[in-house]
């Protein structure tokens, strides 16, 4: 989601929602921890955004080094499901 | 909008950040956490929930505190900067064998005593070094930030008391305060690069009175240290202003116009001093003098040029030269341990440098930033400098290879460097200035 714009938490959360039909449901507060490991791993960089005395928000972007681990992680992914795919219609073939 | 004040709210974010063992990350959780909470309680207060009901549905959808907070506790577990710290370890450790084995072929130009008093020392001074580093590490270096127009004055006017109550030794002035003569120009340019980063890191360069003010407070400094007659301590100096004027964003032409300035006076004042111009000299062509100035530069060349590729080995005494076990211990390693051996510790000294470059690099802290620069550049003209003047690509000053070299006074300055290196690098990932 990050490669598309720069985003806050509670952001990200709602989108996920959205986009998932609600499939995905986790407890919000487990997103922090993963936001932070993937900054300190430097896959993405944080930001404070908001005007003084309202709301601060700290948004979170995909850096280089993050665009390229996504790439990585898209390949595996493909990888992996096209190997499940396999197995799934191979057995689908062997019940019939 | 008003942050929330919902006791509860404030208890459940409180409950994560107990569980967070790095304090000072605590502000920036708390206040992420808050403004997600916020959100989700005004929503559900649109639909019309009370503001209890609304309150636990948001804490109840953020999860188990207990649980989150330990999760955050792996992420922020500080870790040391240990490629660095085991690099300079082993310089150490290389210059205390080097101590040992200079002091028992009596190579220092005294009668060596009995007992490895050289050795000792530097020992003792690893062991100060190594708490020092400790120390400044559980230290949170941006708590200085505020100091720095007080650190910049004081060292400006220890500089003024070096240069006219200081006495010379060794052509530097030496200030005495009470029982202890040190040399404070040694020290300068450290505290000038911690100071002149904290005034300059939201320094704006685009004004002309800035940028005049700015060059102004890179130079006064600058002729102190040159009136204490220390080159040596300029040229550092002056590698640590470009740098610090380079990283916060200076014009091309803030640091071409301090560039010029200072090479300018500098060679004036090589022209003008005869002792600094027979060495130049020296160092041009060693040949031309081989028993006056030339000397040091054709025994050192002669010296490099008997080590071979696996050197003499410890067991070898090569000829006098004075300053083996300070400025020339790295002509001494060569010979003893041959050119092989030196490629690898010139490795090792270059990655020690990128490692630097890098935490400089990935800091999120603009101040912290600049600090490292600053440290950076001491460093490397430090090793640059050192090592080319061995092998007679420089000339011979008074600069010693950081770490390895004897020196107590030194070795505790690069331990210090050390230590607010690692403390910047523990909080890296924090943004706030204190």
């Amino acid at each position: 989601m990050l490669n598309q714009k720069p985003m806050y938490g509670y952001q990200m959360i709602k989108e996920i929602e959205k986009k998932s039909n609600g499939v995905f449901e986790f407890k919000e507060g487990t997103l922090y921890p993963i936001l932070h490991s993937l900054e300190a791993a430097n896959m993405i960089e944080s930001y404070w955004w908001g005007s003084e005395g309202s709301r601060q928000r700290k948004y979170y972007r995909i850096t280089p080094k993050g665009v390229k681990g996504l790439r990585e992680k898209q390949a595996e992914w493909v990888t992996f499901r096209s190997a499940v795919d396999k197995i799934l219609t191979g057995e689908a073939y062997a019940w019939r | 909008m008003e942050v929330i004040t919902n006791e509860k709210l404030i208890s459940y974010i409180n409950e994560i950040c107990s569980q967070v063992k790095f304090r000072e990350v605590h502000r920036e959780i708390e206040l992420e956490l808050k403004t997600h909470l916020q959100e989700t309680v005004e929503e559900y207060l649109a639909e019309g929930f009370s503001e209890d009901e609304a309150v636990n549905k948001a804490i109840n959808q953020m999860g188990n505190a207990d649980r989150i907070g330990k999760q955050l506790n792996k992420v922020h577990q500080p870790k040391p900067e240990w490629s660095i710290l085991v690099l300079s370890l082993f310089f150490v450790s290389l210059g205390l064998l080097a101590m040992f084995f200079i002091e028992k072929h009596g190579l220092l130009g005294f009668t060596p005593d009995p007992v490895p008093i050289l050795f000792i020392k530097s020992f003792i001074f690893a062991i100060i070094g190594a708490a020092i580093i400790t120390g400044l590490y559980l230290f949170d270096f941006r708590k200085i930030e505020p100091y720095s127009v007080h650190i910049y004055w004081g060292t400006v006017l220890m500089l003024v008391l070096s240069v006219f109550a200081g006495q010379p030794v060794n052509s530097t002035n030496y200030l005495t305060l009470g029982p202890v003569s040190i040399n404070f120009v040694e020290i300068s340019p450290l505290l000038l690069s911690i100071a002149l980063a904290g005034i300059l890191h939201k320094w704006d360069w685009d004004k002309s009175k800035k940028l005049l003010q700015g060059l102004l407070l890179c130079v006064m400094p600058l002729l102190l240290i040159l009136a204490c007659s220390s080159i040596t301590a300029a040229i550092i100096y002056t590698a640590v202003c470009i740098t610090l004027l380079i990283v916060s964003r200076a014009k091309p032409r803030a640091f071409l116009t301090l560039t010029s300035l200072v090479s300018g006076i500098i060679v004036f004042l090589i022209i003008n001093t005869p002792y600094r111009l027979q060495r130049f000299m020296a160092f041009i062509n060693p040949e031309k003098d081989p028993s006056g100035a030339g000397w040091l530069n054709l025994q050192l060349s002669q010296l490099i040029n008997g080590s071979g590729s696996f050197g003499q080995g410890l067991t070898e005494k090569p000829d006098f030269v004075p300053g083996l076990h300070t400025e020339f211990v790295f002509s001494y390693l060569t010979f003893t341990f041959g050119w092989v051996a030196v490629g690898v510790l010139i490795a090792l000294i270059v990655l020690f440098i990128t490692r630097m470059t890098r935490v400089a690099v990935m800091v999120k802290n603009n101040y912290a930033r600049l600090v490292l620069s600053g440290f950076t550049a001491i460093f490397t003209v430090q090793f640059i400098w050192n090592i080319g003047m061995n092998l007679g690509f420089a000339p011979i000053s008074g600069v010693g290879l950081p770490f390895v070299s004897y020196g107590g006074s030194q070795l505790i300055l690069n331990a210090a460097a050390l230590g607010i290196i690692s403390s910047i690098y523990r909080r890296r990932n924090i943004r706030h200035t204190c």
